[in-house]
């Protein structure tokens, strides 16, 4: 009896906490479990038991079966020792051709440093190649200077 | 390829299955038409279908789901050619060993106690059928009415004092 009436007392002491809105969820399932607690128990019940009536087949227009037809993708199952090995042949390749690039400068460096060895014979090469432009500019500016006397006459017709 | 298209279908039949129910109901509370309810589901899981591959963004799809519901059924309710009138309800009663007259009269209760939940304002009726009636937690409530904590545990415990108050207008069941 004693128990019984606990469960009692406990079942009030739980509606008063529902009404307060400080129940649990867990709590509230229980009440709406126990419909005869209290009719509003049994009403919110009853409206979860309302279901539409609306197919999948209004939806998809029996699409869902549509991924029958779709061919399998192609999977490429990629190695990594390939990556690795490919990676190394490509550093190895850097490399060497680091390597034959520096060589060559250093190669280029060397023909045109050693032209000449005698300071002497460099400077007699130096004056020849300067003599003979300066003579080409010389005959220049003397066929500049034949072709301004010639002109001179005509220069009293523009006075 | 054909395995992912095949999940997303899976997951596709998975949502209808889980939440057609509930968002009928949940419309069905808003627009109190079960042929404007269904519409408003219809509407809602068509949308679901043609955005199933493009649904990388939402995070919370039943949350989603549900406030799409909500404002499809709000637009229908505000919708010229909706007229809105009594909700087309009919109470389960599970019992089968109950006499035929103490039935109707359980359906009358259930029918009285319909009317009592009908007067609450919105908000509060949605509030009290989110937790009640579907067993949300104030979060996923929050979400879906989009209003803080504090305003779903203030519209759930208004409208539980009212229906308490309402609720003991029902004289013949004596209801303290």
């Amino acid at each position: 009896m004693a128990s019984h009436k606990d469960k009692d007392m406990n079942r009030e002491e739980i509606i008063e906490r529902y009404w307060k809105g400080e129940t649990t969820l867990e709590e509230e399932a229980w009440l709406k479990e126990n419909g005869d607690i209290h009719p509003l128990f049994q009403y919110t019940k009853s409206l979860g038991d309302q279901t539409s009536k609306l197919s999948l087949q209004q939806i998809t227009g029996g699409q869902n079966t549509i991924t029958q037809n779709v061919p399998e993708a192609k999977v490429i199952h990629f190695n990594r020792w390939i990556a690795r090995i490919a990676a190394g042949l490509l550093i190895l390749a850097a490399v060497t051709f680091l390597i034959k690039t520096d060589g060559e400068q250093q190669d280029a460096t060397q023909v045109y440093a050693e032209t000449y060895d005698n300071p002497q014979q460099a400077y007699e090469e130096v004056r020849e190649a300067l003599l003979l432009i300066s003579s080409k500019i010389n005959k220049t500016s003397d066929q500049v200077a034949s072709q301004i006397s010639k002109a001179e006459p005509y220069t009293e017709i523009f006075k | 390829m054909r395995h992912q298209v095949e999940m997303q279908t899976e997951e596709f039949q998975r949502l209808f299955f889980e939440m057609k129910d509930k968002l009928y109901r949940f419309s069905l509370r808003i627009v109190r038409s079960t042929d404007v309810a269904e519409d408003v589901v219809q509407e809602v899981m068509i949308k679901l279908w043609t955005k199933r591959n493009s649904m990388e963004g939402i995070e919370n799809i039943h949350g989603w789901l549900m406030v799409l519901a909500r404002n499809l059924s709000i637009d229908k309710i505000r919708s010229k050619h909706h007229a809105t009138g009594s909700l087309e309800t009919a109470f389960y009663v599970a019992d089968s060993e109950i006499k035929p007259d103490k039935h109707a009269e359980q359906s009358d209760l259930m029918q009285q106690i319909d009317a009592a939940v009908q007067q609450l304002p919105e908000t509060q009726r949605i509030v009290f059928h989110l937790r009640d009636v579907e067993g949300m937690t104030y979060k996923e409530i929050g979400e879906i009415m989009e209003i803080s904590l504090d305003n779903v545990k203030v519209n759930l415990f208004r409208a539980r004092q009212k229906l308490r108050k309402l609720l003991k207008q029902v004289e013949s069941y004596g209801i303290s």
